[in-house]
């Protein structure tokens, strides 16, 4: 069985974070909710999501410094 | 080739003066002088090969053979091409042909340079290992290195030494040696001085000894007659190779597993092939085309170069080896250092300095302080506190003779340095002769030896006769206390021999024990004038009737250096067990002081184990801390109880009958300097200082070279799957769409760029993770498993990796040639525009290959600990100078390709703009962030095999 740490939830919440904003960018663009097409470069949805990534990423490696300490 | 000299028909002093050579040996000028006439006493090596046959030899491997394959079909298509007018220029028609073939090239370098600089360390290491010979030149004793022995050097040999050169015997005393090698013969042949027939065959030269055969018994002297390719060995044997290149467990293992991968890729390559091959129609080109693709996917993704990558870790970390004092025979041990959990060590000269000094004297039931530090012959002698003249007391005296005339140690004075040329106490007996005044080399010439009785473990006592200048023969005798008071009927007191009572020897038997649990040994001394009844000298009859002396107790302090390593094995969890011939006491004293022997810990004497059988044993072969009085034989039962109990065991040994157990432990370890050559050719490992802290340096090293290859594993396996992935989606669609589907659904990556993703890039960091520096906890964790996967725990990380590159890699493809094109092609409702899709899916193309390869070098540095990310690194990210370098080298042409006109057009690449590099970075960026060894490793999803 896997043994669970604490700080173990903030990579599995962040993953959940990462693939749910990826569905949901999915979902908007594919049922053209916001046409992005018509949208400027910086804008344009999935852009807007890989750069959310990287944001995401930098908190998760933050938190790793701050947390674990070992 | 004249025919050689019948030296073993020679008398001995014919030999030497056929070889112009006295007893006395060589001069150093003369022996240079020969040095050069005959040369080196080396035998020839095979031929080695040549950095061309090395370079040609990568063509062998298979996987560059099919490169070739495609690199010829390549030229074939371009052929094609130029003849049908489809392609406009030269360059056009052969940019794949030229790209693949470079890529050739520089793998094939990239595996070169590997083997070359594999068996240069292999080179060094045969170099190192050399072994070594004890001569007589300019009358003195010195240890050369056997090379360098020409003939006509005078040989001194002893149990446990191997012969390097062909010698005929001009001394022997109970000399036996061991032909094995040369006869087959496994029984140790008696040698001696007398000629033999001349026709008698090698078996039968009873007064030679032969290259490369082992002295197992007794002494002796010998002139060398032949050196090199004209000794017996030199005729009919092959090259011995002192480091074998055998090929370890864990590279047969990744073997198994590199060739198990291999036929599941090779299967999804068929398939993607059919299915290729059906989306662009049953064409020859499609053909090609679709075979080009599945080859370089092939290539790619099946880890070939991780059984090399062992060799080179296992021999680089032989040379950090040779740097901490070990020297590696056998590379594999390297690997089960690493997993060591028990360390067998020998007390003397291990845990201790091994540098005795007599410290007390037991005389005419007097108790004698002794005062000095090592061999160094300086000391005052006490008696109740008050300095005494050891000369004016003649019982003193005589105890004193006897223990430096029987030994064969000698002391050298080397800058300033004393040191022992023999045993260690057998120096402390010289070393306290010395500080009263009795010189060895003095003494020798008053009473020159003229028969010795050898000490064995076995017999535990030593003999030697000398002729008094009265012409009266005199025996002395050394030994263990209860041994030598066995066979004693009197006792020397004030100058009077009196005969031994009960009491007296219950006495004497107490003081023993007194200076035993005092951590001394103790060595009983005896003498006996020997009557003119006895002719034929011999053991039984001299060590008879003797006259008890004194004992001297000596000590051998343990090495500062060996507590601090005891500490460090207890936190990694590494058992220390203790063996030794010293008396119970002594044994746990010292192991006391090292921290070895803890409250619940046993301690076995050789007798009691003698009573227990092999299942009594085992029951409690782990609690065991200290093993006491045991004799060599002992150790092969300790070393096959604490395997069969599951442990991977070190032992050390220096004795010839340490050999067995040092051969049969996990890792066997040899003393470079106490040891003989029959243990060291037996070892895994020798060590040059004879120091327990370097086993323990070693095992650590062991654990970082293991370590190291498990990181290079876990970055070639998290990052090779995903163009399986992203191919087989595509080539899939592809083929369920039919005729036309290459359009459609075009292979994200092309084959030249999937060679240089895994074959160009990924080369460098990851051969410079086998110089990474130790994580701070490599001593800290217990050993890992013996039957431990080298994947294994790491499950998570690979497939996170695996995932989010995939995903990376197919997001920017389908982002750039669908959602946005640069240049509108028509999907997903109008009439498909071929130009503006070609240049769409190039740029297509340029973003999936930066991600992939960027990825790559981005999660290397996740790869590098097993407990963190580089996030956690700090400054130590960046103390492998190596690394940051390769991923300078790999990343920076990396970026470079899609902007250089030549490169861009080989790849088929398109300079990217700025916006889309960031996007290309954010993504690949992935695997700086996500995949934390802090979350991912150590988790037991499945069992890797």
């Amino acid at each position: 069985m896997i043994k669970m740490r604490k700080y173990d939830i903030i990579w599995l919440v962040t993953m959940a974070i990462f693939w749910a904003s990826f569905l949901a960018t999915f979902i908007i663009d594919y049922l053209g909710i916001i046409e992005t097409k018509n949208l400027g470069y910086v804008e344009t949805l999935w852009i807007s999501w890989l750069m959310w990534t990287v944001g995401l990423g930098f908190t998760l490696a933050a938190l790793t410094r701050i947390i674990i300490k070992e | 080739m004249s025919k050689p000299k019948p030296w073993h028909a020679m008398e001995t002093e014919e030999v030497l003066k056929e070889l112009n050579v006295n007893r006395e040996g060589l001069t150093v000028e003369e022996a240079s002088k020969r040095l050069v006439k005959y040369g080196y006493n080396e035998l020839k090596e095979k031929k080695r090969r040549t950095a061309l046959q090395l370079f040609l030899g990568e063509f062998k491997d298979v996987f560059i053979l099919l490169l070739v394959a495609a690199t010829i079909l390549s030229v074939i298509i371009g052929y094609y091409d130029l003849m049908r007018g489809q392609a406009t220029s030269f360059l056009d028609a052969y940019t794949d042909a030229i790209t693949i073939g470079l890529i050739v090239v520089l793998v094939a370098i990239a595996g070169f340079v590997q083997e070359y600089r594999a068996e240069k360390a292999l080179e060094a290491l045969k170099r190192l290992a050399a072994p070594k010979a004890r001569v007589l030149r300019d009358g003195k004793e010195m240890i050369i290195p056997a090379k360098d022995v020409v003939p006509g050097d005078i040989l001194l040999v002893e149990a446990g030494d191997t012969i390097p050169a062909d010698a005929r015997l001009i001394e022997a005393i109970e000399l036996k040696a061991d032909e094995a090698v040369l006869t087959g013969e496994s029984t140790p042949v008696k040698k001696g001085v007398a000629p033999v027939n001349e026709e008698a065959p090698v078996t039968d030269r009873k007064n030679m000894l032969f290259m490369s055969t082992h002295a197992v018994y007794g002494r002796g002297k010998a002139v060398v007659v032949s050196t090199g390719m004209n000794t017996e060995f030199g005729r009919i044997a092959e090259l011995m190779q002192m480091a074998e290149e055998e090929e370890t467990p864990l590279q047969k293992k990744l073997d198994r597993f590199a060739k198990q991968i291999a036929y599941i890729v090779l299967a999804l390559c068929a398939i993607i092939f059919v299915l290729e091959v059906f989306a662009e129609g049953f064409v020859v080109k499609a053909f090609i085309d679709s075979f080009m693709s599945s080859i370089a996917l092939a290539i790619s993704v099946v880890p070939e170069g991780l059984p090399a990558i062992v060799t080179i870790s296992l021999a680089l970390g032989a040379r950090e080896f040779a740097r901490r004092n070990a020297l590696i025979r056998k590379l594999s041990s390297a690997e089960s250092l690493g997993a060591t959990t028990v360390i067998c060590s020998d007390k003397t000269g291990t845990l201790t300095r091994g540098e005795m000094t007599v410290r007390r004297i037991y005389n005419g039931g007097k108790l004698i302080e002794v005062t000095g530090v090592g061999y160094e012959p300086k000391g005052e002698f006490y008696l109740s506190a008050q300095p005494i003249n050891p000369q004016e007391d003649k019982d003193l005296s005589l105890l004193l003779t006897v223990g430096a005339l029987c030994s064969n140690a000698a002391l050298k004075n080397e800058n300033g340095v004393w040191r022992v040329l023999g045993d260690p106490t057998e120096g402390a007996l010289v070393a306290a002769a010395a500080k009263a005044g009795l010189e060895k080399d003095k003494l020798e010439k008053i009473y020159p030896r003229i028969w010795e009785g050898v000490f064995t473990s076995e017999r535990k006592r030593m003999s030697t006769v000398h002729l008094a200048a009265n012409g009266e023969r005199l025996a002395f005798v050394k030994g263990a206390p209860e041994i030598i008071l066995e066979r004693c009927t009197h006792i020397l007191e004030n100058g009077e021999e009196k005969k031994l009572s009960k009491a007296k020897r219950e006495e004497i038997l107490e003081v023993n024990e007194k200076l035993a649990g005092d951590a001394l040994r103790v060595l009983g001394m005896a003498y006996r004038k020997l009557p003119s009844t006895i002719k034929e000298l011999d053991e039984d009859v001299v060590e008879n009737d003797l006259v008890f002396l004194g004992l001297e107790g000596m000590i051998d302090p343990p090495r500062e250096e060996a507590v601090e390593a005891y500490k460090k094995c207890e936190e990694a969890g590494i058992k220390v067990v203790m063996i030794t011939g010293d008396h119970k006491l002594t044994a746990v004293a010292v192991a006391k002081e090292i921290g070895i022997m803890k409250e619940d810990s046993l301690v076995l004497t050789g007798a009691e184990l003698d009573k227990m059988n092999d299942e009594e044993f085992e029951r409690i072969a782990e609690d065991v801390a200290v093993y006491a009085r045991m004799s060599p034989e002992h150790k092969l039962r300790i070393v096959k109880a604490l395997k069969k109990k599951g442990h991977i065991v070190a032992m050390t040994g220096d004795g010839i009958n340490d050999a067995p157990a040092v051969k049969s432990a996990d890792v066997g370890i040899a003393m470079g300097i106490s040891g003989t050559d029959v243990t060291r050719e037996a070892s895994d490992m020798v060590l040059t200082d004879d120091n327990f802290a370097t086993i323990v340096k070693a095992v650590e090293e062991g654990r970082v070279i293991y370590d190291n290859i498990r990181k290079y594993a876990r970055f070639l396996i998290a990052c090779n799957f995903d163009e399986v992935l992203v191919i087989g989606t595509f080539a899939l669609l592809a083929g369920l769409a039919g005729a036309g589907g290459e359009i459609l659904f075009p292979l994200p990556l092309l084959p030249a760029m999937l060679l240089w993703i895994n074959l160009v890039t990924d080369g460098a960091p990851a051969v410079s993770l086998a110089l990474d520096p130790p994580d701070e906890d490599v001593m800290k964790r217990p050993p890992r498993k013996p039957d431990e996967g080298i994947l294994h725990g790491m499950g998570a990380f690979i497939i996170t990796s695996f995932v989010l590159q995939s995903t990376g890699t197919l997001l920017l493809f389908i982002l750039n040639y669908y959602v946005f094109p640069t240049h509108p092609w028509g999907w997903p409702n109008g009439p498909i525009n071929e130009e503006a899709r070609l240049l769409t899916l190039n740029e297509a193309r340029t973003t999936a290959f930066i991600q992939a390869t960027m990825f790559e070098l981005f999660v290397v540095w996740n790869c590098r600990s097993e407990k963190r990310s580089v996030w956690r690194m700090g400054r130590k990210a960046f103390s492998n100078k190596w690394f940051v370098i390769a991923e300078i080298i790999s990343i920076v042409p990396t970026l470079a390709l899609p902007y250089i006109p030549i490169t861009a057009s080989m790849f088929h690449l398109v300079p990217l703009s700025l916006a889309d590099l960031v996007q290309v970075i954010a993504v690949a960026s992935w695997g700086l962030f996500f995949v934390l060894p802090e979350y991912l490793m150590g988790r037991k999803i499945w069992r890797w095999k």
